[in-house]
């Protein structure tokens, strides 16, 4: 006799592959024809099937009803589609671009994000009702990075290629993407301020302002910044210098080949 | 496993990873990376729809919902696009007053700011005081969940409209898009080419002058000896202003005819002394000279000429 397993797992995957699926199917009209973003019809979909409505799709239950250990599995989740979708990013631009366009890029990355960090905390700190600066500081650096994956659905498609000529295309690729990693030290000058000098000194760490400025510049600009630029450039180099050496001896086929970058992604976000 | 920046690390892997273009090149035209980037996109954005604290809108000890939706749309407004106005004229990219709204209306929030939402989350559950989260943290925790996810989904919602609402005839991306047609309008109107493709025509169009030039001599080498009789109406022109037909390719019109038949009486005492094969001359003017002055070559050179315009066709589809 036939029977339903109703587990979770079987439910994900009904669900999600369903969806993805029958998207497929119209993928093209929505996309190409209505300009619609996938992540938008993406999102619609998860609300849909989400615990608000139809409740097929649970995520409090495949955390084990842990809000906290949900908030993990969406950490990482997030980062390795963002370690992934950079590496690409990276992929698809042309040799030696950051080093070719560093002045544009400098420009939107340096004084550009900073203006967009304190004019997003501005807004914030005017409209929340009762808030410090530092904690709209705080938020504000949340929002500051501009989104790889969005970029690329307005970047990539028939519109883009209609009314966005490539030389920009290129720029708002880099851009979101160095971005992304640049968020770092303005959430960090946040929250460590708010660690060491916030709540009117009840239970504050101790140090001060003066520890918060040295583990900033300490922890996050040489440590998470510096090193991450050094151990990106070594991984990349000597994983084009090893695929190259392989590629020579004909050793490597063509699937591999292809997958290359993508895999190479996931072991970077993984263990960091 | 070092803490390190993970997200910023594999953005500047996958740069230094291709920074001879090799690999960059051999996997341009597949479709594994883009697929692979779809499902991921996706499965992490379904995930979103599904794990959004759509309860806390409503009610939170923050921010009441009618301050919320002001604070959605003005950081959407004035987030990036003031910052992009300023600097625009510093980025070479960025060509004009146009397409610095279009640069900074366009800046997402998505991924990576629930990325960062939940690593300061992480930070704050570890900042305590007495033996629970700090009153002050706990707070900017709760903040930062709300807006950050809302936030998010205005710029899921509001980016992901705004193209296709325009398309459907609203004002916003309609200037935009119109705004960055008009100088390729007056372009167009310049060479005679179909107004309703790309500005990136301009690039095209000097691609296809290149293409022309290298060409040219193979072409004058077919088309010219077999009608010597055209010869002294077809127009040697001097190589600049060649170039500068060969920008306007799709130039069929009797402003050509007459440039053609001013230079043929202008090159008529030097198309002696120049060698006809090295001359770079107009193909068209020749295909015009040969329609008139010798018939039995006509059909063929015609053929060559609707060849020619196929190509012309394709060069621009391709690139567009």
């Amino acid at each position: 006799m036939p029977t339903l397993s109703v587990v979770n797992f079987n439910i994900v995957c009904a669900t999600a592959g369903g969806f993805i699926t029958l998207f497929g199917l119209v993928s093209y009209l929505f996309k190409e024809k209505f300009y619609l973003s996938e992540a938008l019809i993406s999102s619609i979909f998860g609300v849909v099937f989400g615990p608000h409505a139809a409740n097929f799709i649970r995520p409090l239950d495949y955390a084990n009803g842990s809000e906290i250990d949900l908030e993990t599995i969406t950490l990482y989740f997030t980062r390795l589609v963002l370690g992934v979708q950079l590496v690409l990013a990276g992929v698809q631009l042309p040799s030696k671009y950051l080093r070719k366009e560093w002045r544009s890029l400098a420009i939107l990355l340096g004084p550009g994000m900073c203006i967009m960090w304190v004019v997003t905390s501005l807004i914030i700190w005017a409209l929340v009702p009762n808030v410090p600066f530092l904690f709209a500081l705080a938020v504000g650096s949340c929002v500051t990075p501009t989104d790889p994956i969005l970029s690329n659905s307005i970047v990539k498609g028939k519109f883009a290629d209609k009314n966005i000529p490539p030389s920009m295309q290129k720029i708002i690729i880099a851009e979101s993407g160095a971005n992304d990693g640049l968020g770092y030290p303005f959430l960090f000058l946040a929250l460590y301020l708010i660690k060491f000098t916030g709540n009117h000194g009840l239970g504050v760490a101790e140090g001060g302002a003066g520890k918060a400025m040295g583990l900033w510049f300490g922890e996050t600009w040489g440590y998470v910044i510096i090193l991450s630029v050094i151990y990106g450039a070594v991984v990349g180099w000597i994983a084009k210098e090893l695929l190259h050496w392989a590629e020579d001896r004909q050793y490597v086929d063509r699937e591999s080949f292809l997958v290359f970058a993508i895999t190479l992604a996931v072991s970077l976000s993984k263990p960091m | 496993m070092i803490g390190s920046d993970d997200v910023l690390a594999c953005f500047i892997a996958g740069n230094v990873f291709t920074w001879d273009d090799w690999f960059r090149l051999e996997t341009k035209d597949d479709s594994l990376q883009p697929t692979i980037d779809m499902l991921l996109n996706v499965g992490v954005f379904m995930w979103f729809g599904a794990v959004c604290p759509w309860h806390l809108f409503g009610e939170n000890n923050v921010i009441p919902i009618y301050r919320l939706i002001p604070l959605g749309i003005l950081v959407l407004l004035l987030r990036r696009l003031p910052m992009i106005l300023v600097f625009h004229r510093f980025i070479h990219q960025v060509e004009d007053f146009r397409r610095a709204l279009f640069l900074g209306y366009f800046g997402p929030i998505g991924v990576s700011a629930i990325f960062y939402l939940y690593i300061s989350k992480e930070f704050l559950r570890d900042v305590t005081y007495q033996g629970g989260e700090r009153l002050d943290a706990a707070h900017l925790s709760e903040m930062m969940d709300v807006v950050v996810w809302f936030l998010v989904l205005c710029s899921i919602v509001g980016h992901g409209l705004s193209i296709p609402l325009g398309k459907l005839g609203l004002y916003l991306p309609r200037t935009i898009s119109t705004a960055l047609s008009s100088d390729r309008l007056s372009f167009a109107q310049s060479t005679a080419r179909d107004t309703s493709e790309t500005d990136l025509d301009r690039d095209n169009a000097r691609d296809i002058a290149s293409v022309f030039r290298r060409r040219r001599p193979a072409e004058s080498g077919d088309a010219t000896p077999t009608t010597p009789g055209a010869l002294s109406r077809a127009p040697t022109e001097p190589p600049t202003d060649t170039a500068r037909n060969a920008v306007k390719p799709a130039d069929s019109g009797g402003a050509l005819d007459a440039r053609s038949s001013l230079a043929a009486s202008n090159s008529q005492k030097n198309s002696n002394a120049r060698p006809v094969i090295s001359a770079p001359t107009n193909p068209r003017a020749i295909g015009r000279a040969i329609h008139n002055v010798a018939n039995s070559t006509h059909a063929q050179d015609s053929a060559e000429r609707l060849h020619r315009s196929i190509r012309f066709g394709d060069e621009g589809g391709n690139a567009a």
